[in-house]
């Protein structure tokens, strides 16, 4: 596996996780524990994007670089077969 | 409001495109039992719940739904135009 998919399947890791511990917080909103999960995987979750968008591309459009090129629009759809993991 | 990230919530990998996996995918995502369906419910009727943090979940679950539907979108694509290229197309 490349690194792009490398640094892109971490933060599909740690959002999946972030997804869940929103989740469980909406039902749980005094879990210490939970709070906690949500702090850190939160933390990792920021660090992965921010390694993705600075090397890759953008993930959402706040993330465009400067630049010559609206890479927004130019950029491989996420359905496409080379934006995900080997086929 | 929402905010588009240009990411699958879970990688894809498929190996081998199969039209009737495609057609169980799609069965899933559309029709009025389909995951499309269930996210619009969550989110029209979060504005009727009297209760701010079961508000708040219908919110997140219907935003976690509509994240899932775009893998059945994906893979159903998968399935296809691998078949239609390996020129296996099932009716």
């Amino acid at each position: 596996m490349n690194d792009r998919k490398k640094a892109l399947m971490r933060v599909q890791t740690y959002g999946f996780a972030l997804d869940e511990a929103v989740l469980f917080l909406d039902t749980h909103p005094h879990d210490e524990a939970a709070l906690n999960y949500y702090h850190e995987t939160l933390r990792l979750y920021n660090m992965a994007v921010k390694e993705y968008v600075t090397n890759y591309g953008p993930l959402d459009f706040t993330h465009v670089q400067g630049g010559k090129k609206w890479t927004w629009a130019t950029d491989c759809l996420p359905w496409e077969a080379e934006h995900n993991v080997e086929i | 409001m929402w905010k588009y990230e240009r990411r699958l919530q879970y990688p894809l990998k498929i190996k081998k495109g199969d039209g009737n996996t495609a057609k169980i995918i799609m069965s899933q995502f559309g029709g009025p039992d389909g995951e499309l369906a269930a996210s619009q419910r969550y989110l029209s009727q979060r504005y009727a719940m009297p209760y701010n943090d079961i508000s708040t979940l219908l919110t997140d679950i219907g935003t976690f739904v509509s994240k899932a539907v775009h893998l059945y979108v994906g893979a159903t694509v998968f399935d296809t135009v691998n078949l239609h290229f390996s020129g296996k197309i099932s009716r």
